[in-house]
């Protein structure tokens, strides 16, 4: 019978270490969270409390009051891409631009998760700058992969133009915006916009597409400003004389509804929302019921060394993450350098797929130990066995890295990895259910890619804040670059005491900007990960990405549980 | 018993025998170190997995039986006296000295054994210091993985079996403790 057993993983957290350890573990991770933190905290505020003023002062609401507004009563908003341009300096202007001058994140409104593309009005009048674009188009992706509607509240100056070279031009340049608009569109995904303030050029056209727009008294949207019109045809007029409400929804039709102010237009878009099909999810249970984790996800970050050498035990972790701690574990026998199998949250079913960081014994040489968080043959297949499964019977899959990298050597040659590295890379770039990513510690090397890393387009990639990505770690790309003054033992080779106090200095430069590249921060400035969140907040985020992931119907295949290619695949391999 | 309970050879001084029926697989090498409760192998019985660990034997690996079909019964090692020199200088210590009433901490694998989180820093415990249980003692590292050795027992760390960056086999003990 096609049945799902699962069993109840994890111990106390208690059971698991001392208060010693694990005070240790968690006082470490405290204070990377609350650096992480600091660093939200000035997205956040955007250019300061002047700007914040400003703002009031022309009777708006900020950008993050409009999207509390938007949001169901004491539901949270799940910002993506928080950290873009965290610490880029535009030559063009003495501010930085906190999140690119634009929050995105998935928000409830009324039970739906849809996804909000918001313009910081605090930051140079919500225009956009380098990567503003790249990060809307990326909110854009993540609402049409899970079929999820997008509102806009748009409040957008236009271009920041000192800054133009680096986001007008591009094939991600800021038309590529409207574009992903007319994708979403043609593909049935609802569009609202509100238009609340300067909509200038490209801030006049990312509302058009949206099936319905609304524009405040105080709103415009223009393809030139009244200062250029000025200067081309020398006429003296206002912006909303141009292009306000009275212009865009009496006379050209290109808003639908005029409202006095921000909060009007929030509530008006709260009930269009209201209007569209409400979540699926329930239905998709098949009669489960949600249930928090038997242990507190709060124990992850006591759970997890700071240090990436050292162990810690996996299905803690697991345990830790999903509903009742309950698990089904496929193919435990085979493979064990990963862990796979489905579990339930929010009711719902996920397929996990996880590294497992524990040495395991090597499957033909018994007594001989192998290093976890790296992919041996058997792990590769089981990885893709699992994850074509998952894919054919639309189990949502959440791959939990903390990978090193492929075996190497000639053992892993003549094993064919490479052969069965392809096929997982095949696999995870051809699947059609929804495949989300979290870097918990290390994402190295080409275990990083075969992981449906970034460059895979999982829905979204969470890093934590002990997240590591690298092709090698910093030690060994110095190694590596000063392999020709170094001895078989890897020691300088030279006597020469001058020389050697520069190789020396050279290869502790090289590690240490290798070690600064690797931070997770930095990577979530580049875009190379789309959000860094703490330990803690994991399960919170699963679910939130679970739930997006059954709210829409019709879009792909969910199987029910009975018809599962799952059970074929564990029926086949059940020893008799 | 569960099958895949761990077992222990029939107790012999010399020989340690074969506690069931199935496919033999040893742990260790010749000249390996046999000491109280060690990993000798494991014996794949329809499908099930047996650990055979060494029980009281003491000694020095002398002749291995290799991998393949096992009776019950059948030689699995045979012993030899420790032979001077053999063991690292704390695994002897561990041997020579009384056991009596303590609890070894052992190694998990074959590995190096490192009594402080990095160099430089304070060792995990002390001599004679208290160790809570799952108190860390020490690190074990296996091709740049680091596997936390912890007491089994709350009690008083009565020496250390090794010393910091002592090369260590399965089921050695680091540290012995006087449980409360």
């Amino acid at each position: 019978m096609a049945r799902t057993p699962l069993d109840r993983l994890g111990s106390p957290i208690d059971e698991l270490m001392d208060a010693a350890t694990r005070s240790a573990n968690a006082d470490k991770m405290a204070a990377l969270d609350a650096s992480l933190e600091e660093k939200l905290e000035q997205v956040r505020a955007g250019w300061g409390q002047k700007y914040l003023d400003r703002v009031h002062a022309k009777g708006k609401l900020s950008t993050w009051e409009r999207a509390e507004l938007l949001a169901d009563p004491g539901s949270e908003i799940f910002p993506i891409g928080s950290l873009v341009n965290h610490g880029v300096q535009f030559s063009g202007s003495r501010r930085a631009a906190p999140g690119a001058g634009v929050l995105t994140a998935f928000v409830q409104v009324h039970g739906r998760w849809v996804i909000a593309v918001a313009n910081d009005n605090t930051v140079a009048s919500g225009s956009w700058w380098p990567k503003t674009p790249e990060k809307i188009q990326r909110a854009q992706e993540v609402a049409l992969k899970l079929r999820l509607p997008v509102v806009y509240l748009v409040d957008c100056s236009g271009l920041f133009l000192p800054e133009q070279a680096a986001s007008f031009p591009g094939r991600s340049g800021a038309g590529h915006i409207f574009k992903k608009n007319a994708e979403l569109s043609a593909n049935g995904v609802p569009q609202i916009a509100g238009v609340f303030g300067d909509c200038i050029a490209g801030g006049g056209y990312m509302p058009l597409i949206s099936d319905r727009v609304y524009m405040t008294e105080s709103a415009y949207m223009v393809i030139a400003g009244a200062a250029l019109i000025q200067g081309a045809k020398s006429l003296k007029l206002t912006s909303l004389d141009i292009g306000g409400p009275e212009v865009h929804v009496g006379r050209s039709g290109c808003a639908d509804v005029r409202v006095p102010d921000d909060a009007s237009c929030i509530r008006l878009i709260r009930e269009e929302v209201e209007r569209l099909p409400s979540s699926a999810a329930d239905f998709y249970r098949h009669g489960a019921e949600a249930m928090d984790p038997a242990l507190d996800p709060g124990e992850l970050s006591a759970i997890f060394p700071v240090d990436h050498r050292q162990t810690y035990a996996p299905r803690e972790v697991i345990a830790r993450l999903v509903d009742g701690s309950l698990f089904h574990e496929v193919m435990a026998d085979r493979g064990r350098e990963v862990i796979v199998g489905v579990a339930r949250i929010q009711g719902l079913w996920v397929g996990l797929l996880m590294n497992n960081p524990q040495l395991t014994e090597h499957p033909d040489k018994p007594g001989e130990m192998r290093a976890g968080g790296i992919l041996y043959r058997d792990g590769i297949a089981k990885l893709s066995a699992f994850s074509r499964a998952c894919n054919d019977d639309g189990i949502p899959m959440f791959w939990l890295q903390d990978i090193a990298g492929f075996d190497i050597g000639a053992e892993a040659e003549a094993m064919g990895l490479l052969g069965y590295g392809s096929s997982l890379i095949y696999g995870i770039s051809t699947h059609q259910t929804p495949m989300f990513t979290v870097l918990m510690r290390k994402a190295s090397g080409a275990g990083y890619y075969a992981m449906a890393g970034h460059p895979y387009e999982p829905v979204l990639q969470l890093s934590t804040p002990i997240t590591r990505q690298a092709v090698m770690e910093g030690r060994t790309l110095a190694i590596a670059a000063y392999n020709t003054k170094l001895d078989d033992n890897f020691e300088i080779a030279t006597e020469d005491p001058e020389e050697r106090a520069q190789i020396e200095a050279g290869m502790a430069q090289t590690a240490a900007r290798i070690e600064a590249d690797m931070d997770p921060v930095a990577s979530a400035s580049r875009m190379d990960t789309d959000e860094v969140i703490p330990l803690d907040a994991l399960r919170r985020w699963l679910e939130v990405l679970t739930l997006a992931s059954y709210q829409s119907i019709g879009h792909r295949r969910i199987k029910n549980p009975r018809i599962w290619s799952l059970h074929d695949l564990e029926a086949l391999l059940r020893c008799r | 018993m569960p099958l895949n309970a761990p077992q222990s050879p029939s107790i012999d001084p010399e020989r340690l025998l074969s506690p069931a029926v199935g496919s033999w697989w040893p742990a260790l090498a010749g000249g390996a170190l046999v000491q109280p409760g060690v990993l000798l192998g494991h014996i794949d019985r329809l499908g099930t997995r047996l650990a055979v660990h060494a029980g009281q034997a003491t000694g020095q690996v002398r002749e291995l039986r290799p991998v393949g079909p096992v009776q019950y019964g059948e030689v699995l090692i045979s012993l030899g006296a420790l032979a001077e020199g053999v063991a690292s200088a704390g695994a002897t210590d561990a041997v020579t000295k009384s056991t009596e009433g303590l609890v070894a901490i052992t190694a998990p694998m074959a590995g190096t054994v490192y009594l402080a989180p990095s160099p430089g820093e304070p060792p995990f415990a002390a001599k004679d210091s208290r160790v809570e249980r799952l108190g860390r003692v020490a690190l074990l590292e296996v091709m740049k993985t680091f596997t936390p050795i912890s007491s089994t027992v709350s009690g008083t760390l009565e020496r250390f079996a090794c010393v910091d960056g002592d090369a260590v086999s399965a089921g050695d003990p680091v540290a012995w403790i006087r449980p409360d």
